[in-house]
């Protein structure tokens, strides 16, 4: 089904006696055919092969073969360990998921040094329509199943999986890394561990092939399984010697793994520069969250993730989704996926839309910006949008990815992803000129039934950060008769808040109680950003939690310290 | 020490029925320290009260006892400051041994007793932390005694009296050094 609108008859569109099946004046399809991305080669074969694990089935060819980026600033070695930016080391067993342990250990790392979270990797692998794939489990994060707490869902003897349990962060970026070109394409993994913590990066994976003497790792045989690291530093001077066999030259990340401490140096170890798999095959990732407490509705289509793109065999395209506003919460920001290194972006928001009608309604808002990265990218609109309950509005986008013929990213069926798709009339569309829109889901025949454009929409308010650097100290406040022990806990202003922060809450369980069993012990002002909880015996165990509340009274994600 | 208070109460008794003997009673105060440094460092010295009564045994032996009270301090205790206050006082029954003719009579003297001791802190978040318990005491000094008249006399005493409490982890000792000067009447 195509449906023509133009900005000439979007005004009339409200009146919503065109639907999305009174298609446009005849003759106006869309005269360009949008084709779909061909799947990765190294799914394909690992699909072939019957591989346990799989790579990403995106075409990651527009970010292949780039010129190396040279950044001659960086360190010649580094080690987040050294920033307090790496959380404690995991380990997967008996489950073999190292994908989301890899994308965890980064998004953990990315929140650090100002918050110390450890999420559930077991209810990302239940919430994951394909644990192995990236995009997969970005899509359960972008859709807000996860992450949750890994206390309320354990690695080992959690509870089955709970699609309900909310995410206690919403991720909202995810920054994909164009792969290693050869041995020395590093400087954007670098540059994005220093800038932004560790990158999840997947290899060929042996045990086998560990030296254990220098905990290093080098190969050039594809070996059969596919894991999941996090790249946390590097040592340009690690020696070639070192590995076995030895590498052509010097030269090594230090990756943290997911196979426990006894794994390595301490759950570490070092990838030579000169492996012949390591961001080679797939894209390294860097996952960002921001609080859950600001953008509070996620309207989307799109809850798989994005597994394949569509194009007119250009750089540029049109998509646009239509949702029925829930709440009256103000529309805040966008949200899509591109695959192109660089692009140019175009968003328009139109409110009072007409059933079908992408660009019908009021012209709500329109930005235009510049992408520099591959990925999942969140735009905050320059002002709040407002919506009344059941208000039909669209989010319609152009898209210019560089290097990218297949710019419109979709939620599509592939081949070894056992998950539900589905998609409805009336939900997504595509044009190659913003002129001539076609409803994704009759879009020839019945190809594109279950798919949907990978395009969300964002109600809420700026977020709330949570208090940083939360500490936790026992001391004893000595009374000469009496001993009383004093819990101190201290906090640092969130720099990235934009509202003012007008009070503190403090929130406490006893250690090891389940975290619905926090209640509320203290509000605080903010000249003193520290409490003593006094009172307390030599056998007192608790765990706190504490938020932030603006004026206006919105309360953050609480921070709390995690053991 | 229980069964030395019982020997000196019974002398004490035994004496008193003696017609021969004379009773002499006197008031003191002065300056007393506090043995245990924290406590010290939080509360400081101060000043106490001392009336006595004794009896002579002999010409150079007397009996009697003694009641202290005053040390009654407040202070900010603790990493919050807290106030609090220190209460001491007791009594001591006391054999003092010395010279019973001359302007200027010396004398040492020794003693057990009971000592109170009250610690209570005022703390916002929680109920107050209040001690009130009891401990034996002891002391030992020396002193002269200056008689104006035949009756009417002066004192002048230094003593040590130990007095160790338990703490919450470990003994602390509440006594100290007085420094006493009174006034007293022989009968």
């Amino acid at each position: 089904m195509r449906v023509r609108i133009s900005a000439a008859i979007a005004g009339f569109a409200v009146i919503g006696s065109l639907g999305f099946s009174a298609a446009g004046p005849a003759g106006s399809a869309d005269p360009l055919r949008a084709v779909l991305s061909p799947l990765n080669p190294a799914f394909v074969r690992a699909l072939e092969r019957g591989d346990v694990r799989h790579p990403s089935p995106q075409d990651i060819t527009p970010l292949q073969g780039l010129l190396p980026f040279v950044d001659p600033t960086l360190p010649s070695a580094y080690d987040l360990r050294d920033e307090y930016r790496v959380t404690g080391i995991r380990g997967q067993f008996p489950v073999v998921t190292c994908t989301i342990f890899g994308l965890f250990a980064s998004l953990e790392s990315t929140l650090k040094p100002y918050e110390t979270c450890d999420f559930s990797e077991r209810h990302l692998d239940g919430g994951s329509e394909e644990s192995d794939a990236l995009e997969a489990n970005v899509g359960a994060m972008a859709r807000w199943s996860d992450p949750v707490l890994e206390d309320d869902d354990p690695w080992e003897g959690g509870t089955p999986y709970d699609p309900a349990r909310p995410a206690v962060k919403h991720v909202q970026k995810v920054v994909f890394l164009p792969p290693r070109a050869d041995a020395l394409d590093n400087d954007r993994i670098k540059r994005a561990v220093m800038d932004r913590g560790g990158v999840a990066v997947e290899m060929r994976f042996s045990r086998s092939l560990l030296n254990d003497t220098y905990d290093s790792y080098y190969t050039t045989v594809e070996t059969p399984d596919v894991h999941a690291v996090a790249v946390i530093g590097w040592d340009d001077l690690f020696a070639k010697e070192k590995f076995t066999p030895r590498a052509p030259g010097d030269g090594a990340f230090i990756c943290k793994n997911s196979l426990g401490g006894n794994f390595g140096a301490a759950g570490y170890f070092y990838v030579s520069y000169y492996d012949a798999f390591f961001g080679r095959f797939s894209l390294p990732a860097v996952v960002l969250a921001e609080p859950a407490s600001g953008l509070i509705e996620n309207y989307q289509y799109d809850p798989v993730g994005c597994t394949a793109r569509l194009g007119f065999s250009s750089e540029t395209a049109w998509f646009a989704n239509q949702f029925v506003a829930v709440s009256n919460d103000p529309l805040a920001a966008v949200s899509f996926y591109s695959y192109g290194e660089a692009g140019e972006y175009e968003v328009f928001v139109y409110t009072g839309a007409a059933p079908g009608l992408p660009q019908s309604g009021t012209l709500a808002a329109q930005f235009a910006g510049t992408l520099t990265e591959a990925g999942y990218h969140t735009l905050r609109l320059p002002e709040p949008v407002p919506l009344a309950v059941n208000e039909r509005f669209s989010v319609v986008v152009r898209l210019r990815s560089q290097g990218n013929n297949y710019p419109i990213p979709i939620e599509h069926p592939v081949p070894g992803f056992d998950a539900d798709f589905n998609a409805l009339p009336g939900q997504s569309f595509i044009s190659s000129d913003g002129q001539i829109w076609s409803d994704l889901v009759t879009y020839e025949g019945p190809t594109y039934a279950r798919s949907n454009v990978c395009l969300k929409a964002f109600a809420g308010y700026a977020p709330v950060y949570p208090p940083a650097y939360l500490r936790v100290e026992r001391l004893v406040n000595d009374l000469i008769f009496y001993k009383e022990y004093v819990d101190r806990l201290s906090w640092a202003v969130h720099p990235s808040n934009t509202e003012p922060i007008a009070a503190y809450r403090i929130y406490r369980k006893e250690k090891g109680a389940p975290n619905d069993s926090y209640v509320f012990l203290a509000e605080t002002g903010t000249t003193d950003l520290s409490y003593y909880v006094r009172g307390l015996t030599a056998t007192s165990a608790y765990a706190y939690r504490v938020t932030a509340v603006t004026a206006s009274g919105r309360e953050s994600d609480p921070s709390e310290v995690v053991d | 020490m229980k069964k030395t208070a019982l020997s000196i109460v019974i002398l004490l008794a035994w004496a008193g029925l003696s017609p021969a003997q004379t009773w002499e009673a006197a008031v003191a105060g002065g300056y007393r320290t506090l043995k245990d440094s924290a406590l010290r460092e939080i509360y400081g010295n101060g000043f106490v009260v001392a009336p006595s009564l004794s009896l002579a045994m002999s010409k150079t032996l007397r009996v009697g006892a003694e009641y202290e009270f005053g040390y009654s301090k407040n202070a900010a205790i603790g990493m919050f400051e807290d106030p609090s206050t220190l209460k001491v006082r007791g009594g001591h029954l006391f054999v003092q041994y010395g010279e019973r003719s001359g302007r200027f009579r010396p004398f040492i003297k020794t003693g057990v007793g009971i000592f109170a001791y009250q610690f209570d802190v005022r703390t916002p978040s929680q109920p107050t932390v209040n001690v009130s318990e009891t401990d034996v005491s002891f002391f030992i000094g020396g002193g002269v005694r200056a008689f104006f008249t035949k009756r009417l006399f002066g004192t002048a005493e230094l003593k040590y009296v130990a007095l160790w409490v338990g703490s919450y982890d470990d003994k602390v000792d509440l006594g100290g050094i007085r420094l006493l000067l009174g006034v007293g009447y022989d009968f």
